[in-house]
């Protein structure tokens, strides 16, 4: 390369190429003078070639520390006769920029070095990305771990799976999903996946799944995965990103949590049980009335099938028409086809599940030993709506209405029964009640606050 | 079924006192009388070696902890009708028994009717 210094106006290919770079480009001489400059780097000094050229590192504007540096490597080129690398700040008419930068020996046809050659990389702008990029990667790489879960992207067709995210290798390959699968996924999970992973697939929609997987020792754990599409610029899927988690301790606690629930459920009923046996020894030996008995053993069969049905949703509630059927069903004698059920879908909270359970025991009980079923042809109605007005929470307005039995006589003391409907759902739901012996036949209007329960 | 000059005999295994008197009070008014009583599966599984001396079997599920499936197993080669007693749901029993009467517990005097009506061919359905 020619060192004299250069025309504004090139005349070769190089001087061509030198003035059309966005890199800088400069020679300096043993004295750390600049004795070429091409036009990017005027740009970047923002000076004229006249107030740069034959100027030093200093006089260029470089703070004295750079100048130093800067100079000690131009002395270091011309010494060794090899190039070096190196990047640093630069406070120039923009501002504070990052350069990186190459400093090469020019060589004599003797071999000497003649002068040092300068290009300059302005990376301010890519510097920053790479920041960003590097703070996204860190930050991302920290949501990973501390969700302890196996963060990894699939192909948009699902083919092939590679981990992002997780023990074990960076960077590992890409592996084909369905052989992954064909080795780790129990084989009684497999349908349900397939299918939650067609669903997802073709509704573009999030996939959702527990499955057991074989794991490295050696036994089947139950992991929990959640993968969401990830859209381009174009609205297109060019993957899809999920997130999977061993949850094989909180499944053998939940297993653990029911198998103790069943055992109290199963000690509860044998209690009912001895309860029950209790009762009629005692009875049975002094005589008491068999009434008396029969009505005992009623209630606290009443008690038990209302205590099941909440065992069947493991006590998150009961749906009103269940609690009805089994209220009146089986025990009072009766078919359903003496009863008019009618009444919208309605769940039920525990509490409310077992006063209602008794005290519709109590009218049907009432019903078949002197009212509606008493008779051959008597009916009971049972409606119920849910009313809303007033805002939360909403209520519950259940009719319980007998005809076609004998004419209704009002009894003259309330018996326990007829305490249990009345004053027992006021006091333990807060609602209102109205039991009425009109001559036609038993009615009776409850009127209850529906405190929501979970539908789990 | 005070009429039926002849009772049906049953095996009775249960291991709580309480709940075998129960059944000792409310099973003659249906027609049966208790004959033999097993408290534990292998009294049940030696009652099965004789099971000339009862007509039908209540076993309840649970003995001590110990389930009575190996117990009903030899009550049913024996040929003896069989219903299990219990305080979990009938949904907890192996598929093996799917086809046998369950007795939920508690139970009142209809409920056993209907087991020993379902055990015995609706001989008892009456009570």
């Amino acid at each position: 390369m020619d060192t004299t210094p250069a025309p504004a106006a090139g005349c070769g290919p190089a001087e061509a190429l030198l003035e059309s770079t966005p890199d800088l480009a400069c020679l300096f001489d043993r004295q750390h003078r600049c004795i070429y400059a091409n036009r990017a780097l005027l740009e970047a000094l923002g000076r004229p070639r006249a107030e740069v050229i034959g100027r030093s590192l200093l006089e260029l504007g470089y703070a004295p520390r750079d100048a130093a540096m800067h100079g000690s490597e131009i002395d270091q080129v011309f010494a060794t006769a090899r190039r070096l690398r190196g990047d640093a700040r630069f406070h120039g008419p923009r501002g504070e920029r990052i350069h990186d930068y190459i400093l090469a020996p020019v060589l004599a046809a003797d071999g000497s070095v003649q002068a040092v050659a300068a290009t300059i990389r302005d990376v301010t702008e890519r510097t920053a990305h790479e920041d960003v990029a590097r703070r996204n990667e860190r930050r991302l790489r920290a949501i990973a771990s501390a969700s302890s879960s196996v963060i990894y992207r699939l192909d948009p067709d699902w083919s092939r799976v590679q981990v992002l995210v997780g023990p074990g290798v960076e960077n590992p390959p890409p592996l084909s999903r369905l052989e992954l699968q064909a080795e780790h996924l129990h084989p009684d999970d497999h349908a349900r996946v397939a299918h939650a992973v067609a669903r997802a697939r073709e509704e573009t929609t999030v996939f959702e799944a527990e499955y057991r997987w074989l794991r490295g020792d050696g036994r089947y754990h139950w992991l929990a995965s959640r993968v969401v599409p990830v859209r381009g610029d174009d609205g297109r899927v060019h993957e899809w990103v999920g997130a999977t988690t061993d949850v094989e301790d909180r499944r053998r606690q939940e297993t653990h949590q029911r198998l103790l629930l069943d055992e109290l459920n199963h000690r509860v009923k044998n209690t009912l049980a001895v309860v029950q046996s209790i009762a009629v020894q005692t009875f049975a030996r002094t005589g008491a009335d068999r009434q008396a008995v029969e009505r005992f053993h009623a209630r606290l069969l009443a008690l038990a099938k209302g205590h099941e049905l909440l065992t069947a949703s493991r006590w998150n509630g009961t749906w009103l028409r269940d609690v009805v059927e089994t209220a009146i069903g089986p025990g009072m004698g009766h078919g359903l086809e003496r009863f008019l059920i009618d009444g919208p879908r309605v769940w039920l909270a525990p509490r409310p599940s077992l006063a209602l359970s008794m005290a519709l025991h109590e009218l049907c009980t009432n019903a078949v030993k002197y009212g509606a079923l008493s008779a051959p042809g008597g009916t009971v109605a049972i409606r119920w709506e849910v009313h809303e007005e007033g805002g939360p929470p909403r209520r519950l307005r259940l009719e319980w209405r007998e005809s076609g039995g004998p004419a209704v006589v009002e009894p003259q003391r309330r018996g326990f029964g007829t305490r249990l409907v009345e004053q027992g759902l006021r006091h333990d739901l807060d609602g209102e009640v109205v039991l009425a012996f009109e001559a036609s036949g038993v009615s009776c209007h409850i009127d209850v606050p529906l405190v929501e329960a979970s539908t789990a | 079924m005070s009429g039926n000059p002849q009772p049906v005999r049953a095996l009775v295994v249960e291991d709580e006192f309480l709940l075998l008197a129960l059944l000792e009070e409310l099973l003659p008014d249906l027609g049966v009388e208790v004959t033999a009583r097993a408290r534990s599966a292998e009294g049940a599984v030696a009652a099965a070696r004789t099971p000339e001396h009862f007509d039908i079997a209540l076993v309840d599920v649970n003995l001590a902890g110990e389930q009575s499936y190996d117990a009903v197993d030899a009550l049913l080669e024996a040929r003896v009708p069989t219903l299990f007693i219990t305080g979990y749901g009938s949904g907890s029993l192996p598929p093996r028994f799917a086809t046998l009467p369950v007795l939920s517990k508690p139970f009142g005097r209809d409920d056993l009717a209907r087991a020993l009506a379902a055990l015995c061919g609706g001989s008892h359905g009456a009570a």
